[in-house]
Parts: C-alpha cells; sequence; structure tokens
C-alpha cells in the first residue's frame, strides 16, 4: 500500500460522502476513525447506504459482493476507510 | 413572477387511467418526463418539479406521468409487471405528441416508447436499480440473507424501498437494459466515471434520504433542455 494511494481513497470516500449524503465538505473533512456513520447521520438511511456502496464502487473502480458486505463496515469512518483501501490498494 | 399553475390530467392505457401532471403553457414546445423507477422517484420528485417550473417560465411545457403502481397510481404495485410500464407510455405518446422525452435514472429504460429525440439524465441499467434495493433492504434486516434476496426474483413480492416489489417485475427489472434508439444525448454528473455527451454539476438527490432539492442543479437541467429543444 503507497500512502499516495491510500490518502486518494481517503479523499474519495470524502468527497462520495458529501455528493451523496449532502453533508458539508467542512463536517466530513472533520470525520476522524472513531466518527460514527450509520445509526449516527441522519442522512445515511437504508437507500443511502445502498447508494453509497455504488458510488464508492463506481469511483474506486472495485466490487464489493452481498457476502463481504457486513453492516460493521460502516459502523465508522475507519472502518469504512479500512475495507476500502484493502479492496482498492490490494 | 407567480408560480406557473400546476394541472393534474389523465392518460389512458390498455383499459385503465393514469395520473400525470402538467406544468407549463398549452402552446408550448411538449417535453414528456419519464421519471426514475420505484424508491428514486420519490427522492427525485422535488428536482423534477423545480425543473419543470424553470422549463414553464422559458415557455415549455412538460408532462410527468406516474406509472402504473408505485407513486399516484390507481393501481398497487404489487398488481404490476414491467409490461404495464411499457404499455402506458407507448399509449401515452400515441396520445400526445411530444417534441422530446428527458428521462433520468430508471426511467431511461422506458425511453424507447417514442422515436422523438431524448436526453438520458444518469442512465442505469435495470441490474444496478435492484442491486441498490437489495442492498438498501440487506443494511438494516440481518434476515433478508442470501435465500430471502433470491425469492425476490423467484416468489416475491418482497418489500424493497417501501414496495412490495412483484417477482416478475423484479426478474424484468433486473433483465431491463437501456434500449437502442435513435436520437439520443446522454448527460451525467460532473464527477460521474463514463463518457457522457454533456455533464452538470449536480449532486444525486436520488440517492439522498432527505430529497430537498437542488435549485442550481434544476435550473441547469431546464437550462440544458430549452438549448435542445430550441
Amino acid at each position: 500500500m503507497t500512502s499516495t494511494g491510500a490518502e486518494k481513497v481517503d479523499q474519495t470516500l470524502r468527497a462520495v460522502l458529501v455528493d451523496v449524503l449532502g453533508l458539508s465538505a467542512d463536517e466530513v473533512g472533520k470525520f476522524d476513525e472513531g466518527t460514527e456513520l450509520f445509526g449516527a447521520i441522519p442522512e445515511l438511511d437504508s437507500m443511502a447506504v445502498a447508494g453509497l456502496l455504488t458510488e464508492i464502487e463506481e469511483r474506486l473502480g472495485i466490487w464489493i459482493d452481498d457476502d463481504e458486505f457486513e453492516a460493521e463496515m460502516l459502523e465508522t469512518y475507519g472502518n469504512l476507510l479500512v475495507f476500502s483501501r484493502d479492496k482498492a490498494l490490494q | 413572477m407567480s408560480p406557473p399553475e400546476p394541472r393534474y390530467r389523465e392518460y389512458a392505457w390498455r383499459d385503465g387511467r393514469e395520473w400525470m401532471l402538467e406544468l407549463g403553457p398549452e402552446n408550448g414546445p411538449r417535453l414528456l418526463i419519464l421519471p426514475p423507477l420505484l424508491e428514486e422517484l420519490n427522492r427525485s420528485r422535488k428536482l423534477l418539479t423545480d425543473m419543470m417550473c424553470d422549463l414553464a417560465v422559458a415557455g415549455i411545457l412538460s408532462v410527468r406521468p406516474a406509472l402504473p403502481g408505485p407513486g399516484e397510481s390507481r393501481q398497487t404495485i404489487d398488481a404490476t409487471d414491467w409490461e404495464d410500464w411499457r404499455d402506458a407510455m407507448t399509449s401515452l405518446v400515441q396520445e400526445q405528441q411530444f417534441s422530446g422525452i428527458f428521462s433520468l435514472r430508471g426511467g431511461c429504460l422506458l425511453d424507447d416508447c417514442s422515436t422523438a429525440k431524448a436526453i438520458r439524465f444518469a442512465p442505469v441499467a435495470g441490474k444496478n436499480l435492484i442491486r441498490d434495493l437489495i442492498r438498501a433492504r440487506g443494511v438494516t434486516d440481518k434476515g433478508f440473507d442470501a435465500a430471502a434476496q433470491k425469492a425476490v426474483f423467484e416468489t416475491g413480492p418482497t418489500m424493497l424501498g417501501g414496495y412490495p416489489v412483484p417477482a416478475a417485475l423484479a426478474r424484468a427489472l433486473r433483465d431491463a437494459d437501456l434500449p437502442e434508439r435513435a436520437d439520443v444525448t446522454t448527460g451525467r454528473l460532473e464527477r460521474d466515471l463514463p463518457d457522457a455527451d454533456f455533464k452538470i454539476d449536480g449532486t444525486p438527490v436520488w440517492r439522498r434520504a432527505e430529497p430537498s432539492g437542488s435549485p442550481e442543479f434544476s435550473r441547469a437541467l431546464a437550462n440544458k433542455i430549452v438549448d435542445w429543444l430550441a
């Protein structure tokens, strides 16, 4: 994993959260690994989760199989970032 | 200027009638809007209505039909199949003349109902739409396992995005690709990767939990349509 690749995944994820959920870039810029997502952000309902995963797939050029998806992935920003980095940079 | 008066009218299809919303001057060029399908329609309604208001101000009459099944339809969705949607749109374009068609997301899957020139915005294949709906249910429903997901296409009806979607409709949607047609212009959001004839810097309101519309986005779409119809 290169640091540039890892940073790019981080930037892409933040951009997807801004675009799909309509959160402000300032707010998303302050997210850290412990920031809670699903259940803590009202904009992130179940349909938005599906849209979020699809946008992440499209922008990172990855494919997330349904059996790979676990709700824990969306518990925190850190979990989502680790999962996406593992998929995108493997 | 006061906002344009909406008119709710009916169109006939097979043995039934469905609603449609009209906005704009009766003598203007007529645009048919094919809205997104199922839950994405609810999230895009404000965007489309704002766009219709902008078009009305520019002298264009736009028509947004309700498809049989979801929304304001008189028919329940569990009694609806894909051919109902196709027949309803074919009947509408036989009943009325349109100068062009604007379709958004899943609505693009139905735009071969007419040979009028067409804009597709953020088109999506049916298999991606149904996958999003299945995923959305899987996120919150632990019991919605592989067997239950398979049953969406085999037994049904299955609650997806708030609608009881029958298995035949789910199968047809899964198999629906963007139709081949002449005279089509494809638009996408600025950040979308696939190629497009034009791009607009908007937000994917069809994915938003709180669809508040986006005045800049709807105005940009209306401006594009005005130029394209001129």
